[in-house]
């Protein structure tokens, strides 16, 4: 009797092994994408479901403390509406100075848009759980590396593996995640942003003679292949300096809200 | 037989569909819910049969085709943890008691963590180098919010089942 068990376990356990490497050998493709276009409606649908919950959960009802966020963000529109026109005359006048030497036209670039259908992997604890899953893939014309954007169009993080009708989307507070950035100072400093602990992003070896403060604004810089440049990432929230030092580091406040994404969008350079 | 493979078959796609994109974007600490493992012992403690192992490789197969995880060990993690929960069953802890669900509860939702912590660690440690999971603080409190979570998802279906079903011993098992 035990000798009978003990086969059938084998036996089983055989079967799932030559499964696993059917499966990892992608074998079982043409079936995915029919698994994908059924089930992916449903997933959005339930994401959605669930991060209104979320939502809902995490929203605060104090009357004082909304109308004092009212109060401030009133003051900062107003002062974004100054900000816009000026930037309306430099676009107007740039756009001239290009026509006038002839410069090719700006490079453009297309959208795709996605809906998030899971958060994090499986068993990852909080501080890991910086990632999303989309549900547009290969099929869609997506490869790992390329930046995703959130209704506004501020980053939130780039491609780090792709399927067949589904991708991983590693957001920019996430370890793992890295950025070519520019900080919108004087000297345009360009390096690295790392996302860090899943809260926050840093930049590091930022030279002690360059000026960096509280609140410039980090942007892509475009030496990355394949995510354009100026896709706002974050605002500088702390400088790190010590003059023993030859260089100096800026913690980063990210931009995106992590917790309202519902529907994002890829960009295809 | 046919439509009662049908319909565990669905349930099971169910319910890890709605583990994958409900429960993750729910609040914390809801979003630790494990659902499928629930159903995986209950599946087990009420049936024993091992060909449901089949229901929990489909599991695994949707769960890495919608988790995209950095590799594809879902396939693999549901049917070993099914058959470690059998072990536990057939040799160590009876079917019948709160005591022993909520043990089998503790010791299968560890193997399962374990089991994919380690198989993402060693990939991340030959692709990019990355940092031994149980040197984290992080990772005991998120282990820890998980069991806590499961145990009470457990005794809640427990209590349901006792009330549809005599087969269930509440508390104790007495000897007489």
């Amino acid at each position: 009797m035990r000798r009978k068990n003990i086969k059938k376990t084998f036996i089983i356990a055989a079967i799932i092994g030559l499964l696993a490497f059917l499966y990892f050998t992608n074998i079982f493709d043409f079936a995915k994408e029919k698994i994908y276009q059924a089930i992916n409606p449903a997933a959005s649908g339930l994401y959605s479901l669930g991060a209104n919950i979320r939502n809902g959960f995490e929203s605060r009802t104090d009357q004082k403390e909304l109308s004092h966020k009212v109060k401030e963000l009133e003051n900062d529109r107003n002062a974004l509406l100054v900000e816009n026109a000026r930037l309306k005359e430099l676009e107007e006048e740039n756009k001239e100075l290009r026509s006038y030497l002839e410069f090719l036209d700006e490079k453009k670039y297309s959208y795709k848009m996605a809906h998030v259908i899971a958060i994090g992997v499986e068993a990852s604890s909080e501080r890991e759980e910086k990632s999303i899953v989309i549900d547009k893939g290969r099929s869609e014309g997506l490869y790992p590396g390329l930046g995703v954007v959130d209704s506004r169009g501020v980053l939130v993080g780039k491609l780090e593996k792709v399927e067949e009708k589904a991708s991983r989307v590693v957001l920019t507070t996430n370890g793992s995640c890295k950025l070519a950035a520019t900080i919108q100072n004087m000297e345009r400093t360009i390096g690295i942003v790392s996302g860090e602990m899943g809260l926050t992003m840093s930049m590091e070896l930022i030279p002690q003679d360059e000026e960096v403060e509280a609140g410039d604004l980090i942007v892509t810089s475009g030496l990355e292949d394949d995510i354009p440049r100026g896709l706002l990432i974050g605002e500088v929230s702390r400088v790190n300096s010590n003059n023993n030092e030859i260089w100096k580091s800026v913690v980063i406040e990210p931009l995106a809200d992590f917790s309202d994404l519902i529907i994002v969008s890829v960009i295809i350079p | 037989m046919w439509f009662k493979i049908l319909i565990n078959s669905i349930t099971i796609a169910a319910l890890s569909l709605v583990q994958i994109s409900f429960i993750s974007s729910l609040p914390f600490p809801a979003n630790k819910l494990n659902l499928v493992l629930a159903a995986l012992i209950f599946s087990l403690s009420l049936s024993g049969k091992i060909k449901n192992i089949w229901f929990y490789v489909l599991a695994g197969l949707i769960f890495d085709m919608f988790f995209v995880p950095p590799v594809k060990i879902f396939i693999l993690a549901w049917p070993l943890t099914f058959l470690f929960c059998r072990l536990l069953l057939r040799n160590v802890f009876t079917n019948r008691s709160l005591f022993s669900f909520l043990a089998i509860c503790l010791f299968t939702d560890i193997f399962y963590i374990f089991f994919i912590k380690t198989s993402f660690y060693i990939y991340g440690f030959f692709s990019s180098g990355s940092r031994l999971f149980i040197l984290s603080l992080d990772f005991w409190n998120d282990m820890l919010f998980r069991i806590t979570v499961d145990f009470l998802l457990v005794l809640v279906l427990f209590y349901i089942f006792n009330f549809i079903s005599k087969r269930l011993k509440p508390v104790f098992i007495l000897r007489y």
